[in-house]
């Protein structure tokens, strides 16, 4: 079970829940558990009312994705023939920076396919719906661009994502979510 | 005496073709054939419901600091001459190589890039797609790029190879 914080922007893989009040303050005691390496560690903290508490179904990259990132993280230089590079170690984390923070929604719609590497370094999601459109956003170290193209011939295009803003713009997450619905 | 033989029968093909380049024009044809190597599997998708395999469009795309993607013109080669160069750099480089991708050049032009003729001295039939793009290493390219390279790929035909072993094309005509 995953349990967010947007005050504490905390986001947490709980194996327990227990409730109390604590003095004046009723809140929820959790406790949670981090992976370093190998070994988890047990952690136990308590949030309140005041912190927005949301449950959600847990948010992580399927066997697949994981496998591509991997098959990313594994490439070396001139991986197509023609000159490439492999992607920076920055530029795959921001990739996986963007993919933890995005709804399970656009998650689930990507394929193993959807995630590739480009000849110049950086990395390309794309997110494509027969009867839609298609919509590809493309990271690299410094910035990212995305384009979405729907199925009535309208586009959208945005040469200058931030994707390091909490909230990305919405009309990317609404491009992308007019895509997969 | 052979030395004099050999050199007047130099002589003589080199008359019947004065300009050797030449031969090949330096204007594309609409109606060519353009060949691309393809190396690597992560230039490749699997549509799952058609079992078919197509091009993603990184398999269009320049390396870093360059805004050319090479080809070669079938016109003036055979598919066997353009596995034999592909898998020489491939062999070299010690890099997968999966098959062939072709494209007409009005399929080119239609998806809003070009190609210019650029012989290489062992692939004289050699040139190179362009796009008018220049990418740094790690900068990502605008939307307008993406939708270029959308386009080629939607237009290319993926051929792989059944015997990438083997220097001879068995892929079928490369059409």
């Amino acid at each position: 079970m995953l349990l967010t914080s947007n005050s504490k922007n905390m986001v947490l893989n709980c194996y327990q829940i227990a409730y109390e009040t604590v003095g004046d303050f009723p809140g929820i005691e959790v406790e949670y558990y981090s992976e370093k390496n190998t070994a988890r560690e047990r952690n136990v903290t308590r949030l309140y009312d005041a912190d927005i508490l949301t449950l959600e179904s847990p948010i992580t990259l399927n066997k697949c994705l994981r496998a591509r990132m991997e098959e990313i993280k594994g490439l070396s230089d001139d991986w197509d023939g023609y000159g490439a590079v492999k992607p920076s170690p920055l530029t795959i984390s921001r990739v996986e920076a963007f993919l933890n923070e995005s709804p399970n929604s656009f998650i689930e719609f990507l394929d193993h396919d959807n995630i590739y590497p480009n000849p110049n370094g950086t990395i390309t999601l794309e997110w494509e719906h027969e009867e839609n459109g298609i919509a590809g956003m493309e990271i690299g170290d410094t910035s990212a661009t995305f384009y979405a193209k729907f199925d009535n011939g309208e586009f959208y295009i945005n040469n200058n994502v931030d994707i390091n803003d909490n909230g990305l713009y919405p009309e990317v997450l609404g491009a992308i979510s007019k895509i997969i619905s | 005496m052979i030395m004099a033989f050999i050199l007047k029968c130099w002589e003589r093909l080199v008359k019947l073709f004065p300009n050797g380049s030449r031969r090949i024009p330096d204007e594309i044809d609409t109606k060519e054939k353009l060949v691309r190597g393809i190396y690597s599997p992560i230039n490749v998708k699997v549509n799952k419901s058609t079992n078919t395999k197509s091009l993603q469009p990184n398999a269009f795309k320049s390396p870093s600091g360059k805004d050319e993607v090479s080809i070669l013109r079938l016109k003036f080669t055979t598919p066997n001459f353009c596995k034999k160069f592909i898998k020489k750099g491939h062999v070299e480089k010690q890099r997968e190589y999966v098959g062939l991708a072709v494209l007409h050049y009005h399929e080119v032009v239609s998806s809003k890039a070009w190609a210019v003729y650029s012989p290489l001295p062992d692939a004289l039939m050699h040139g190179d797609i362009k796009t008018g793009y220049v990418l740094q290493r790690g900068q990502a390219a605008p939307a307008e790029l993406n939708l270029i390279l959308k386009d080629l790929v939607r237009y290319a035909r993926f051929r792989e190879d059944p015997q990438p072993v083997s220097n001879k094309w068995n892929g079928g005509p490369l059409e």
